[in-house]
Parts: C-alpha cells; structure tokens; sequence
C-alpha cells in the first residue's frame, strides 16, 4: 500500500552580514561586488562567509563591473519546482572580471564559453540573486 | 592502529521501485542475509552504523527507526549521514582504536519513494544556489563543459565508460541497468544538462548494502576471510562549485593520497589491480582516474581507450567490474557497494567476475560535482 | 588505545533568533573561539567532524557541505554526524575516535542548530515515522509528556519537584554569559503557574529553541601535554539505542541510559558514580528528565530524582551539582546542545568555567539524549590521564 503524503516547511534564512551585503548591493545598487580575503588577496564572487583557506570572514568589498567572460554553458532541460526559468534554460559560469572565482547564473541563449558577457538587472527587485535577470552578450 | 577488514557484505537487489518493501524491510533482509551469510547471529555485533538521509526518508532522524531493524537494540549506535562509505569508515576507526571487535554498517535508500531530485536540489544554499534550481545534475554538466574543454575529451569518451559499466554489470545480479549498449545509444538519449544525457546519469534505485568490520582477532574467531582495510582517507572542497577548479578533483586527490600513503602506495597503476569508483555522472570517472593517479592529469580518455579498465579488452586495472554507480545508484549506498564490490575482489568472493585482486580501491563521493571524497585501499595481505 | 583530550571549546551567544549570521556564520563563531581557546589555528587540525540535527531545520542538505569553508574542512577530512538530539555529543564522541584510532592527531568537532529558520516543532514534527504516528504528531512536548506523565505515576515523583529542578538549572544560567534564557525572580510558584504545553509539563519546565553552535578541539596525549597545562581527559565514552517499538518499553526506564553508564563507569574505573563524580551536565530538555536521568545514571535509587533534587545535592553547593552551565532548559539549540554538555563537563575540570565553575571538579560526567526519546550519551572527563 502507499500512503501519500508531503512536507511543507517556510523557512526564513538570515544573509548574515556578508551575504548581506551582496544581495543588498544586487537591490539598492543594482551592481555586483566581491568581497576581498585579507588573508590570501583572492576576490571571492558570491562571497562566502568564510575563505576556506585563510579561516578569515571576508568583509573587504570590491566593487566589480558586472562584466565578465564565460567559462561554460550548460543547458538545463530537466527541472526542479523551483527552477528559475522554463526549461531549456541555460546557465552559465561566469568569470566576473576583477574575481578570482566563477559566479552561477543564467545566460541567454546566443551565449557560449569564452563570449563576454554582462549582468542585466531586473528594474524590481528584491535583494536575491534573481535581482540579475541573467547574463548577456556583450558587443554585438 | 589495530588491522581492520572487511569480512562480509550483502545487497539487495537494486531495483528501480521497490514496491512491497519499505526501508526497514529492506535494511533487515540485507542485514539478516549478512549474518547468515557470515554465520554470525546479532549477538555477535557490538555496535551499528548507519548511513541514510532523512530528507530521502521523508522522516526527520530516520534512524530512530532504522536502528531497530539492523540489530542495535540496546547496542552502540551512531549515524553518519552521508554515504556508507563514510560510516564504515568511523567503524574502521572504532576497530582499529582498539574500543571495538565487531561493527555492522549499512546505508540504504529509497528513492523511490521520494525524489532525489528534491533531495538534491537541496543541497543547494538558500542564497546562491537554490534561486538557480541548482542540483547535482547541473553542478555536474557545468563541470563536464569545464573539464571538455580544457582536455579535449568528448561526450563521446563519457558515453563509452557509460557502456563500458553497463556490459559490466551484465555479470552483476545485484545491478539494475545492464546490458550492451552503445556508444551511439548513450548519444541519442535525451539530454537533461547539456552535455550530459539519461545514460551519462546514474538512475533512481531502492536498494541498501550491509558490512560487516572486524578486528583481526574477531576476523580469526569466526573464521571468516578478510579484506584489509589498508589505507583509507577522505577531504572535502569549498562548496561553492564556482569557487572550485571544477578540471580536476582536487578533494579526491588529497584523499587518495591520504589512503595511499596509509597502505604504502608509490605507484598506484602499477600496485592497484582493480577499482571500483563512485561516478554519479559518466565523465566522472574519468576525472576520477586522474584523481587517483592511474594516468595524468587530462588523460582519462586515453586511459579509458587504452582497454585497461574493461575487463572485455586488456583489464589491466578493471574498474567498475560491478557496473558502477551507473548501474545502481541506491545514493547513501553507491558507496559502500563499491567498498563491498572490491571487498569481494580481494577474498576472491565477487559473484561477478572470477577475477582476483591483491590491491583494490574503492572511492565514494558527495556534494555537487564531487565535493567530499573517500579513497579506500584494500588488500587481502597486511599492509 | 591512545589517550585522547579536550584543550578548547567555543560557544556562541545563543539566541532565540540570531539575525546577524547565517547558518555557517554560526558554525564559524563556535568553531574560530574554540581554536582561540585551544591556543591554535586551522592549520593545525587535521580533520573535522561535523554535527547538525534535521535537516529541515535549516532547509539545507549535506549542511556540511554547504559549512565546509565555516568549519574549517576547507580540502581536509569531514563527516557529519546526525543523531537528533544527540548529535552533538555523538560529534565529539566521533572526535574521540579519529584521533584514539590513530589516523587524525589534532580534531575539530563542530555542532550546531539555527532553529528560528523554521517553525522548529514543524521540523521536529517530521520525526513522527509518516504511517504510524504522523496524524498525531505535534512537536516533541507531547511525546516527553507521556514519558513524564509514567515517570511521575510510577514513582510518585511531583511536578513540584519537577518546579525544583527548572527553578535550580535557570538560577545557575544567570552565571553563564553563554545561557540564553535567563530568569532572574524564577521560583517554584512561577513554574507551576506557567501555561500548561502539554500535561504535565508547564512553559517554565521546557527548553526554550536556540540559534547557536558549539565546538570542541581534542587531541592526543603528546600535543595535549605540550599545547594545553590542564586539558579534559576522556576517560570513556558510550552512545546506546534501544528501540521505539518494543514490548513492555518503559518511557520511565531509559534502558539505553543505564546500559551507558555501566559501560562508561566500568571503562573509566568508578565504582560509586555519586562520590566519584564531582559535576554532571545533563540534556534536560523538560525538568522532570532530570530527575530520571540521575536515577538512570546510579546518582540515587530508582524513584529517588525528585528527593535528590530536594536535598539540594544538586545545586551548585550540593555533593554533585547538576547542569551548573543552566542546562539544556536555559539553551537548546539541538545540534550543539549535546556538545554543550560536554564542552560544559571539560570546561569544569580544566578550570575553565568562570562564573559557574564547582570548585574542586576533579571528574564530570555529559549525557546526551534524543532520538525518540531512545538515544543517550556519554562522556566522563576528568584532569588525570588516568
């Protein structure tokens, strides 16, 4: 026999300070910033609250231009409840210039590894990472 | 340390629904098979350790239920919740602390009865990864596009390990998906995160694995054959997928090293005689190759191409002889089957292959693209 | 086996909501104040073990995953350890045996919960198995209701006893700066007149929910000698299941609590744990479980938790204080909570314990206690290798 059933929880996740920050810097400023290890110098982009390596909180900000070079698209043709986008979407990684890590996120469809792109931002927005529409191609 | 082996596993079949079975009727049937297979009653088990997730449960602290049905009534009892891989490896470390003879480790799951789909999707952080609908499977493409294209292997290299653990698994009574496919096949299925397709994935599996760990006295009490636990070591990496060099696994690396340098490993394409990798996704293990230095970094696909690793070409270093994850992928078990599968090379009992190994390593894996790692070295010799 | 101690913990300020950090935010403040404590830094430890209760609390699977950076796991060896409520405990137990096996000298365990992400009696809901309790489920109250409830008619211990034990543990919580609830005019009268959750237990005789972490360095005997003058040695440790459904299963018996602390006596050389022990650190969820837990763990007779409690033994003055930290009634954050025991039980006899410290403790003794209601632990650490 089969018992249906299900698990709805809400939840309210606090960003903490550092996570805070970017998102809040996403909605009042509509621009991306990544956060300096003062250990190792490396330019994280979304920040952690922690450099692993070093062991330090990262809180020293950078203000970075929004433009970057893709690294690899995949499209995704399988959804979650909770995907983004209808499906195919494509989502990319993204090397933010002025970072030393690769940032997750949607890219149009033209796009493919090594175009440059820059983020497009929602004129709403809500202090989330969808706050950035996605990424698109940039000279054309 | 104390010496610890492996004398004895059981599975079930992995089945893509289990219908008349629930959790505990799967972890006591493969539990009970283990004890009569080993001729051992539950008296003999000092302690339990269980590896299975709560969210795949839908039951929060599953193990309140669980521990029951695989004989820790009023016995030690701990859960590590991540892969049975990782479990057996804190009974390694009871046994070989000297506090313990005896321990048995199970890890089980029933995807079937819930999505490891969701499950997997929430591994993702609330912040930078769920608004994105990341999961394991689009972690994992994004790390195939990068590792594509920096070494220049194809889909084409992925689906030929896809086939190659599949004609494998044709041996294997325990294995779910088997049997003679085609580079072309794998191909032409459908593609759910470019470049991966349906075949390049591990499918959905009920299923669970029991092992039995002792010491060596325990080992020699019951007269059962060991399967050293020679070396062993595992190591995470940041979590973030984009602040990893998603090219190599650098976490499976550490560990394997770890592991090797435990059992006294120099060089381990020569030394190792069989492997038995943890590859939710084809690609993987080819990385998984590089990982474990059987070629250099980038030459998986020649490695793979070489025939070493299938048993039907040269077999030189058969990994996967079992059909690996992409044959059954009971998650919180895949791991401990290959810790089992290669247990089972060693003492000469695989039900698979007659193929007898001297030195096996069994890796398990979790997180999104490889993130945790744990490398066994296993022998039927002390180290 | 290889001696194995404790030379640092670190705790957060617990708070029913910490608005200022994220999940792995907490984990750090824990886990960076125990290596301060310990003298050390990340590069000094070897491996990390990772404790946190259900994981729909936060909503995140593999939270040690999603932790590795906070915990400091950053390209090193971690597990996660997850046994409910006893998870912290089980995470420094996990601790003891990476290092005791030889493979890890230098550990770090590290524990914690941030239940105000969720309705917490929601998530604790989920632990109700789905086919044959689910219907009724609601929260961990009711079910530690009917534990009481045997427990008090069996013996005939009273409410007011039970009174006792929450007015003692959050009179001592006013001496921890890390103990979230604080009462300072709390008495017998109050507890009794508190709304009632679920009969017998009243508001004032539960734990409250907590956002926190807590962590743990432990290491072997040569860096335990070099790095720390007075370290928490661990003489033993247990963690022992019994089963849900069993015939003639007691609430009022905790069997899995009596087979531990045989084991843990008996491995650590004590004979009379009421002389032998010189503080406890207790998981008293709800105050009747105080009593009972002192009965389980050979403190008195069966049926004697509530004239212990009366006697005043268990009072900070007492023979053998009981939860001088305040307890888990003062803090619970579920995945620290059972570590918080232990950090308590070490910080006791390395002299660590500041305002609540007993004097004199020699030899302490940390439970652990969850699942469904059938999980305990233990550990007994003291200041001689011994």
């Amino acid at each position: 026999m089969i018992l249906q059933g299900d698990i709805t929880i809400p939840y309210k996740w606090t960003t903490g300070a550092t996570t805070g920050r970017f998102l809040g810097e996403l909605k009042e400023n509509a621009r991306l910033v990544g956060a300096r290890c003062q250990g190792c110098g490396k330019v994280y982009v979304p920040p952690p609250d922690v450099c692993g390596e070093c062991y330090k909180p990262l809180a020293d900000w950078v203000p970075l231009s929004g433009e970057g070079t893709v690294i690899a698209v995949t499209i995704v043709e399988r959804p979650l409840p909770w995907s983004p986008a209808v499906v195919p979407y494509h989502l990319g990684l993204i090397h933010l210039d002025g970072a030393d890590t690769n940032l997750l996120h949607m890219v149009a469809a033209e796009v493919k590894a090594d175009d440059r792109v820059v983020a497009v931002f929602n004129v709403a927005r809500t202090g989330t990472l969808l706050d950035i529409a996605g990424f698109a191609a940039i000279g054309q | 340390m104390r010496k610890v082996a492996i004398v004895g596993s059981a599975q079930t079949a992995h089945e893509r629904r289990k219908a008349e079975q629930n959790v505990e009727d799967m972890i006591f049937e493969t539990v009970t098979a283990l004890l009569e297979q080993c001729r051992l009653t539950i008296n003999d088990v000092e302690m339990v350790i269980g590896a299975g997730d709560d969210v795949l449960d839908g039951r929060s602290i599953s193990n309140v239920f669980t521990a029951e049905y695989a004989g820790a009534f009023l016995k030690e009892e701990s859960k590590v919740e991540d892969d049975g891989a990782f479990a057996a490896c804190y009974a390694f470390m009871r046994i070989a602390a000297g506090a313990f003879d005896t321990i048995l480790v199970y890890g089980y799951s029933k995807s079937s009865d819930s999505s490891p789909q969701h499950y997997s999707g929430m591994m993702a952080d609330p912040f930078y990864l769920r608004p994105l609908g990341v999961e394991a499977l689009t972690a994992a493409a994004l790390q195939a596009q990068c590792y594509f294209q920096k070494y220049g292997a194809s889909e084409a290299d992925a689906a030929a390990v896809a086939v190659k653990n599949r004609r494998h698994a044709l041996r294997n009574p325990f294995a779910q998906v088997k049997g003679e496919y085609t580079v072309d096949e794998v191909m032409r299925s459908p593609v759910i995160a470019s470049p991966i397709k349906r075949l390049d994935a591990a499918p959905v599996t009920d299923g669970c694995c029991a092992m039995l760990l002792m010491s060596e006295e325990a080992a020699q009490k019951h007269g059962l054959k060991p399967a050293w636990i020679r070396g062993v070591g595992f190591c995470t990496d940041s979590y973030y997928p984009g602040h990893r060099d998603l090219t190599e696994i650098r976490a499976a690396h550490i560990a394997a090293e770890r592991a090797y340098k435990m059992a006294g490993i120099l060089e381990p394409w020569r030394e190792i005689d069989l492997a038995e990798i943890h590859e939710p996704f084809a690609f993987q293990e080819l990385m998984m190759y590089e990982a474990l230095g059987f070629c250099d970094k980038g030459k998986g696909r020649e490695f793979l191409h070489s025939g070493d690793t299938d048993i039907n070409v040269s077999g030189l270093l058969p990994v996967n002889l079992s059909g690996g994850a992409l044959s059954a992928n009971p998650i919180f078990a895949t791991g401990l089957i290959r810790l089992a599968e290669a247990a089972n090379f060693v003492t000469g009992q695989s039900a698979n292959y007659p193929f007898e190994a001297k030195t096996a390593v069994a890796h398990a894996t979790s997180g999104f693209a490889l993130q945790s790692n744990i490398v066994y070295v296993i022998g039927c010799g002390a180290s | 086996m290889r001696r194995v101690a404790i030379i640092g913990t670190g705790q957060t300020k617990c708070k029913e909501r910490r608005d200022d950090l994220t999940f792995p935010g907490l984990i750090y403040e824990a886990a960076s104040r125990a290596l301060d404590d310990a003298g050390i830094t990340i590069k000094d430890i070897d491996a990390v073990v990772f404790g946190s209760a259900p994981e729909l609390f936060e909503g995140v699977n593999h939270p040690e995953h999603w932790c590795a950076e906070a915990a400091g796991a950053w390209q090193k060896p971690v597990m996660r350890i997850h046994t409910g409520g006893t998870v912290g405990a089980s995470t420094g137990i996990g601790a003891f045996y990476y290092i005791a096996s030889g493979m890890f000298d230098t550990v770090l365990a590290v524990t914690g919960d941030k239940l105000s992400e969720s309705p917490v009696q929601l998530g604790l809901s989920t632990v109700y198995d789905p086919i044959l309790g689910r219907q009724f489920a609601c929260g961990a109250p009711s079910a530690v209701a009917l534990q009481a409830r045997q427990y008090m008619d069996e013996f005939g211990v009273t409410e007011e006893q039970a009174a006792l034990v929450a007015v003692k543990n959050r009179k001592n919580a006013l001496l921890n700066p890390y103990a979230q609830l604080k009462i300072p005019h709390i008495s017998v009268e109050m507890v009794m007149n508190s709304p009632v959750l679920s009969s017998p237990i009243k508001l004032l005789d539960a734990c409250p929910a907590s956002d926190g972490a807590c962590a743990m360095v432990l290491t072997g005997e040569a860096r335990a000698d070099k790095l720390c003058p007075r370290p928490a040695w661990i003489q033993a440790v247990a963690s022992v299941n019994e089963g849900v459904y069993y015939p003639g299963r007691d609430f009022a018996t905790p069997l899995a609590l009596m087979e531990a602390a045989k084991k843990v006596y008996r491995v650590a050389g004590i004979t009379d744990p009421r002389r032998e022990l010189d503080v406890a650190e207790l998981y008293e969820a709800f105050s009747f479980q105080e009593m009972l837990w002192t009965e389980a763990l050979f403190f008195c007779e069966r049926g004697g938790g509530g004239k212990l409690v009366e006697s005043g033994a268990t009072e900070m003055t007492g023979d053998l204080p009981v939860n001088p930290s305040g307890g888990v009634l003062s803090t619970n954050t579920i995945g620290a909570t059972a570590m918080m025991r232990q950090a308590e039980a070490a910080m006791q006899v390395m002299g660590r314990a500041g305002e609540h410290q007993i004097d004199g403790a020699r030899r302490a003794i940390a439970h652990g206690w969850g699942g469904g209601i059938q999980f305990h632990t233990l550990m007994v650490v003291s200041n001689e290798k011994g």
